[in-house]
Formats: C-alpha cells, sequence, structure tokens
C-alpha cells in the first residue's frame, strides 16, 4: 500500500463518518429521516475500489468497537455490534467492496454517460443497498428470531432513502471521474 | 552546522508533457537560500525536487552526494520539509503526537519519541500546544507545530514552500526571528521578497527558468519589475 | 472525538481489555445456547447491575441505548405475536443482556487500552504483525486526524453554496468534497513521504498510550 492509499483509505473513514454527524434529512415523503452514512460507503466503493474502499468501513467498524461515538446519532460502542441491527453496519464492509468491484469495469471503460451512470448506479445499489440490506436482514432475522420476511419488511422503510443516496453516490463519481483519475 | 552542498546536473522536470522545470544547472552551498517566483513558475516543484518528493524527469540532483533517484530515504532523512498547507503536513490527531510520529517512523520506539516531542516543544516555547487536538490550532500555530514535527528528526535542510501564505503580520515577523535562530541551513521558497531579504543567495524563476542569481535584494528588483511589466 | 468512554475505578474498568473482549464473545455464544427464560432473566439483571454500577449518567445512557431498547420491544413483541410470548421474552432477554453487557465494557474501557489489545494481539506475527500492529494504529490517528477536517470541508462548502444562492442540491455538495478529499490525500501522502513514511523497521506498538483517541 503507498502513501497516498495509506491516506485515502481513513479519509473516506473520517468522511463516512462525518456524513453520520450532519443531522438526519427528514425528506417530506418518507416516515424515517434519512442519514447519509451509507452514502459514505458507496462512495468509497465506487471512488476508492474495491479493496481500499472496503478498508474504510473496516477502519469505521474499528472505531465502533473503540467506543467512539462514530454513528448517527452520536451512537458506537461494543453494545452497537451486540444488538440486533449489527447486520446493516457489518454489512458495509462487503457492501463497498461489490460496489468498488462492480463499478470499477464500468469506470474502465468509460463510454457514453448514460451507460456509465447505469452501470455506476447497479454497483451503488447491489452493493450499498442489496449487499447491507442481506446481512443486515439476515441477522436482524436470526437474533431477532423474526423470520426473514418480518425482518425484511420492517427494513424497507429505509429503501427509498438508499434508493436516492445510490443515485446520489453514482453522478458524484462520474462527476468526480471527469476531473479526478478514478481507479 | 556547514552547509550541505546541493548539485543541479541539467535537471529537467516535466508531468504530463508540461513542462516545470528546465536546464536546472546549480550548485547551491550557502547556509540561507531563497528560490523567488510568480505563482505557476515551478516554486513549488523546485522545493519537491530538494526532499526526493519530484524526481528529475531527466539530468540529476545530488543532495550531500546522495542522487535524489536512487537514494530518497537518506536524502528525506537529511532535508526536512515544511509544506505550504501545514494542515496537510499533521498527520496525527494531538499535537505532541504528530511531532512525536517523524521519530516512530525511524524506529524510535513511541514513549521515547514522546518524551523528546515534549523536550521540543518546551524548547521552542509550544509546550501550551503539546495536548492541543491538531485542528483546533491557529494558522501560525500550525506553522509552528509542522516545523517543530520537522525539527525533531534534526535534518541538515528544512526547505519551506511558501511559508508566510497564511501568516498575519505577527505570525509572519516572528517565523522570521524563528527561521534566523535555526541551526540547520534553510531554502525559502516565497514571493515574499522582505521575508528573504537578508539572505546569502537568492534564484528568482520565471516559467520554469532561473532567470537570477544573486543577492535577494538584486533578485527582488528583478522581479518587481518583471511582475509590473507583466501587470 | 470523545469516545464514550467513561472513567472510573470499578472492577470492570481494571481488567485487561482483552479479557474484557472475550469474555463478551463467549457471554455472546453462551446466551444463545440456553432458552431457559430465568437463566436469561438473572443474566439480564447481572448485566443491568453491571452497567448501572458505573455511574454513567442516565441521559447519556439513554441516547446510546435508546433506539435499542425501542427496537428489543418491537422485536418482542413481534415475536408474542407471530411465534409465541415464550419466544418473545427469550429473544428480548437475550439481546437485552448482550447489549447492556457489551454497552457496559465500552464504558469501562479506554479506547488506548482496546488499541493496545488488538496490536498485542498481532504481535505474535512477527515483524509482518509488527508491520500491521503499527499501520492499523496510524490509519486509525488518521481518520480521528480527518474527521473534523471533513466536517469543517463540509461547513466551508454548504457556506460557498449559500453564499451563491446554491441550496439543497446534495451532487453540488457531494462532487467538491469528494475531489478535494482525493486531493488533500494526495498531499497528505506526500507529507508522509517527506517525512520518512515507509518506515525503515516498523516501531514496537504503544505501551502506555494515555490519551487519544
Amino acid at each position: 500500500m503507498n502513501s497516498r492509499d495509506l491516506v485515502a483509505v481513513p479519509l473516506f473513514a473520517a468522511l463516512i463518518v462525518a456524513l453520520g454527524v450532519m443531522p438526519p434529512i427528514p425528506l417530506g415523503f418518507l416516515p424515517v429521516p434519512i442519514t447519509l452514512q451509507t452514502l459514505g460507503v458507496m462512495l468509497a466503493g465506487a471512488m476508492l475500489g474495491p479493496w481500499r474502499g472496503a478498508l474504510a468501513p473496516v477502519l469505521v467498524v474499528l472505531l465502533v468497537i473503540l467506543g467512539l461515538p462514530v454513528l448517527s446519532g452520536g451512537r458506537g460502542g461494543l453494545g452497537v455490534l451486540a444488538g440486533p441491527t449489527a447486520g446493516f453496519l457489518i454489512g458495509w464492509i462487503p457492501g463497498a467492496l461489490v460496489t468498488g468491484l462492480l463499478a470499477r469495469p464500468v469506470l474502465r471503460r468509460g463510454g457514453q454517460d448514460w451507460r456509465v451512470l447505469l452501470g455506476l448506479l447497479l454497483a451503488c445499489t447491489l452493493g450499498g443497498i442489496l449487499v447491507v440490506y442481506a446481512l443486515g436482514i439476515a441477522w436482524l432475522a436470526l437474533v431477532g428470531g423474526v423470520g426473514l420476511g418480518a425482518a425484511a419488511l420492517g427494513s424497507l422503510a429505509f429503501l427509498p432513502g438508499d434508493l436516492i443516496k445510490a443515485v446520489i453516490a453514482a453522478g458524484a463519481t462520474r462527476a468526480v471521474q471527469r476531473v479526478y483519475p478514478l481507479v | 552546522m556547514p552547509a550541505m552542498r546541493i548539485e543541479f546536473s541539467n535537471v529537467e522536470v516535466t508531468r504530463e508533457g508540461r513542462s516545470l522545470l528546465r536546464a536546472l544547472d546549480l550548485v547551491l552551498e550557502e547556509r540561507r537560500l531563497a528560490v523567488i517566483g510568480a505563482n505557476g513558475s515551478g516554486k513549488t516543484t523546485f522545493a519537491r525536487l530538494l526532499n526526493a518528493l519530484v524526481l528529475p524527469s531527466s539530468g540529476s540532483l545530488r543532495v550531500d552526494g546522495l542522487d535524489t533517484r536512487r537514494a530518497a530515504r537518506e536524502v528525506r532523512q537529511r532535508v526536512g520539509m515544511v509544506f505550504q498547507f501545514p494542515e496537510a503536513q499533521i498527520i496525527q490527531p494531538i499535537v505532541v503526537e504528530d511531532v512525536a510520529f517523524g521519530l516512530e517512523l525511524r524506529g524510535v520506539a513511541s514513549d521515547e519519541a514522546r518524551r523528546h516531542a515534549l523536550a521540543l516543544l518546551e524548547q521552542l516555547g509550544l509546550e501550551a500546544l503539546a495536548e492541543r487536538p491538531a485542528h483546533s490550532l491557529s494558522g501560525g500555530e500550525r506553522q509552528l507545530v509542522a516545523l517543530a514535527a520537522v525539527l525533531i528528526t534534526e535534518p541538515e535542510l528544512i526547505v519551506f514552500d511558501e511559508p508566510t501564505n497564511q501568516l498575519d503580520l505577527a505570525n509572519r515577523n516572528a517565523l522570521r526571528a524563528r527561521l534566523a535562530a535555526l541551526e540547520a541551513q534553510v531554502l525559502v521558497v516565497t514571493h515574499d521578497l522582505d521575508f528573504v531579504a537578508d539572505f546569502d543567495r537568492a534564484l528568482l524563476l520565471e516559467a520554469g527558468r532561473v532567470a537570477f542569481d544573486g543577492p535577494p535584494r538584486d533578485a527582488a528588483a528583478r522581479y518587481v519589475t518583471a511582475v509590473s511589466a507583466v501587470g | 472525538m470523545i469516545s464514550l468512554y467513561h472513567p472510573g475505578r470499578t472492577p470492570l474498568h481494571r481488567l485487561p481489555a482483552g479479557a474484557k473482549l472475550l469474555g463478551l464473545f463467549a457471554l455472546g455464544i453462551a446466551l444463545f445456547l440456553t432458552r431457559d427464560a430465568l437463566l436469561l432473566g438473572a443474566a439480564a439483571l447481572a448485566a443491568l447491575a453491571l452497567l448501572l454500577s458505573l455511574r454513567v449518567p442516565a441521559g447519556l445512557l439513554l441516547r446510546q441505548l435508546g433506539m435499542t431498547l425501542l427496537l428489543l420491544a418491537f422485536l418482542v413483541a413481534a415475536n408474542a405475536w407471530l411465534v409465541a410470548p415464550e419466544e418473545g421474552l427469550v429473544v428480548g432477554l437475550r439481546l437485552l443482556t448482550l447489549v447492556t453487557a457489551a454497552t457496559a465494557v465500552t464504558y469501562a474501557t479506554r479506547p488506548g487500552a482496546l488499541i493496545a489489545a488488538f496490536q498485542g494481539a498481532l504481535s505474535p506475527f512477527g515483524s509482518r504483525g509488527r508491520r500491521l500492529a503499527f499501520h492499523l494504529g496510524l490509519a486509525l490517528a488518521l481518520v480521528l486526524r480527518f474527521i473534523p477536517e471533513v466536517l469543517y470541508r463540509i461547513r466551508e462548502l454548504r457556506e460557498a453554496m449559500a453564499a451563491r444562492g446554491i441550496a439543497g442540491r446534495p451532487l453540488r455538495l457531494v462532487v467538491p468534497l469528494a475531489v478535494r478529499l482525493l486531493r488533500s490525500a494526495d498531499e497528505v501522502g506526500l507529507a508522509l513521504e517527506a517525512r520518512g513514511y515507509p518506515a525503515a523497521e516498523a516501531p514496537p506498538p504503544n505501551k502506555t498510550k494515555k490519551d487519544s483517541p
């Protein structure tokens, strides 16, 4: 790992934390206010690539373990990891990884704007939403004993907000790629 | 402390097809060196060459006899660098930890590095800053912490890139006094002509070339003429 | 950023950090091996007593645990409704015990002690372990160093946008923010090299780190 990578990973971990410090954005048509932390996860995967991208949420999880209030609402500590929603947090790691794996070939191939955007949107949705939800829901069903269906149903409220984040992450990655070489 | 010999032989630096520095043939061995020039004249590239952060695209640069291309690590042990934006340079969250960090990178155990760092901060009159979070420092304080973090490894040459850019007048004058008191060889890259007025030698860079080489006052006169001719 | 650690001199405070982590792990497994409501109830009470013995202000506890407790209540109700009331009790007590005990460990353990425990766990792996331990410490320090800076950049960009009358367009914020972060990664990376990174040999791990993070 060169020195630039060594810095970029903690920088994006700090971005994930900072996006959680910002007050949650209430969206009129949503029952739950959305926090932007998963946007940071998608950006890390798409902009840093799969491996460096996955290390950013690893650092965030480590800070949670250390007892730092790095999650939205000032939460942190081992209690979060012992709780029923721990899967959504741990899911950030494979989430960023998958986002990066899918985004990298899209960014490398380039081509028409809408194609790249669509590819990135797919990467952010599959990595940043599908993978994260899969782990989160599986964990919730396992320790909460409510079954996959009920756990999935309960998570649906967050889906619209997360889709908006995927759109933002895809658009931002495309725009950044024009001025700064990614992957 | 005697000054190191810095030898440029036909150094060119190009990046992405653009020529940043051309045909530098110089021997520098003065204790106080100034490099002046307008924005985009190649000053920062010049500064980074000395620390092996930028390598010559052609030609060679020897610092104390060491080729920067082959012996980057050894060169960096001799040459410390205070960056234009000291916030980029401060790595650790707490001041004393950051000052100690340079020693830790050289294999000193952290307890010992910390002791040295505290002693140095005290010697510089900065002990009040030791436990402060780096992000809470003012611009002037940052510059001083960055300097302390460089001094801890006792480099023979300290390169300052635009040190007065973000300082108010009081801080600028304080830095100037500190600089004068440094034992190490000093090279300052700046467009603050007055700051380097009493230096031993000045190079004026224009579009990547040395347009003047001599006493700072004359370089300053030439620089002012050139700028007013353009402006 | 200030950790959740709450200073004190209780027995839990004095246990080695590694032992506390292993203990929690063992507790987690044990809790899922039993379905005895009485046993689980006793464990939950013990964990609550442990947490309360740390004398953390109630407001702080509520802020940390409020959401989780709400979700727990919901899970208990869902289980009671969908499966059986006993199932709700078992699931609720289990999670309550685990979350409470884990929160207690967090409040009673300095972050520095946990980092040292991680780094210590890497020490049997020779020079590779030392290198990894060094980089782990450096990376965590860098995150803490960057959090205030990223927040500052966000505020700065928001103000710049407001000053020009562009508000509420997330892309306008995220793009320049990301570009700045990537550029400053380059800058800080250069500064790291200027200061002698990569280290000739990874320094020994920190033994008496007292303050940050």
